[in-house]
């Protein structure tokens, strides 16, 4: 896009651009233009610089998934014991049959 | 169960095998579950993913040639059946993408006017950080990526929950970028609404909920 163009879409930009490159960024680096328009579009739009947070947000929270509990009660992060005596029947299996070509 | 173990125990297994895997599943077996579970559905989905990552282990047990930890190679062999799982479209239900939510063709439309601007603008969530402490908001999460369109919880979790640079979330699914863009956008769009919808939306305007 030429320079003028650019100047254009920082001005013009609406809320609906403006929700695409706050989630782009998010994926990729955007190029100059697009970073002070996704700038200027939020300093004067609260829904937008909304929007642009609580994606953050969302991001955050799905980091720290992994760590938090989704269920209360003990050992839900653990494997039961049952699951753990099924896959280790099932290892045993598997080590058996793979070690058939090799004599022991 | 350590009956029937020990009946299992018979002499004619070669026991440096045996020993690796049980070693795997004892050290490693309750991280590797609790990362599957953060990303599975259910239960037994994890289990078995669980499993079929120590089966595989077993199988290329010669290919690992400690380059790594033991724990980081299973950990990417898991990776991989999960990434798998999600190309494949996921099992069933079992994975997040039910598609209750709105078809994903007009979500631009549905939250946008003709000419650009918010149908219903996002409104603060001023209890953002404690959310984060809340299990029931957790669980709220959950149901919301389990309601998004498969073919965007798809993207989206093998982009935030494995963290799949686009570059490369393109190659595995076959996506242009500017689809990949499209469709990420989406589900950023919807799960945003559905959490205003479900959570923040009944908490920003009444007082503090009482306990």
């Amino acid at each position: 896009m030429s320079w003028p163009g650019q100047l254009l879409k920082i001005l013009t930009l609406h809320c609906e651009e403006a929700s695409v490159l706050a989630s782009r960024e998010l994926d990729e680096p955007l190029g100059l233009a697009e970073r002070l328009a996704v700038r200027g579009h939020t300093l004067v739009c609260r829904s937008c610089r909304r929007f642009r947070r609580q994606l953050q947000f969302l991001r955050a929270a799905l980091n720290r998934r992994d760590a938090a509990p989704e269920e209360n009660g003990p050992g839900h992060d653990a494997l039961s014991p049952e699951a753990r005596a099924r896959i280790e029947r099932a290892l045993m299996q598997a080590s058996r049959d793979h070690g058939d070509d090799s004599p022991s | 169960m350590t009956a029937e173990k020990s009946s299992d125990t018979d002499s004619q297994e070669p026991p440096a095998l045996r020993e690796d895997a049980s070693a795997w599943l004892e050290q490693h077996g309750d991280a590797l579950y609790g990362y599957a579970r953060a990303r599975a559905g259910t239960r037994e989905l994890a289990e078995d993913l669980v499993q079929e990552t120590l089966l595989a282990a077993l199988q290329s047990r010669e290919r690992f040639a400690s380059r790594s930890s033991v724990r980081t190679w299973l950990f990417s062999i898991l990776r991989h059946k999960i990434v798998d799982l999600y190309r494949r479209g996921g099992a069933g239900r079992q994975l997040a993408g039910r598609g209750e939510m709105l078809a994903s063709q007009n979500s631009e439309q549905v939250f946008f006017t003709g000419d650009g601007f918010w149908r219903n603008a996002p409104s603060s969530w001023k209890t953002a950080e404690e959310a984060l402490l809340d299990d029931e908001f957790w669980s709220v999460l959950e149901g919301c990526l389990g309601d998004l369109p498969r073919s965007l919880a798809q993207v989206f979790m093998l982009r935030e929950l494995e963290q799949i640079d686009v570059e490369e979330l393109c190659k595995i699914l076959g996506l242009t970028p500017g689809n990949l863009r499209i469709r990420l956008h989406r589900a950023r769009l919807l799960l945003r609404d559905c959490l205003e919808r479900r959570w923040f939306g009944s908490r920003s305007d009444e007082a503090p909920r009482t306990p």
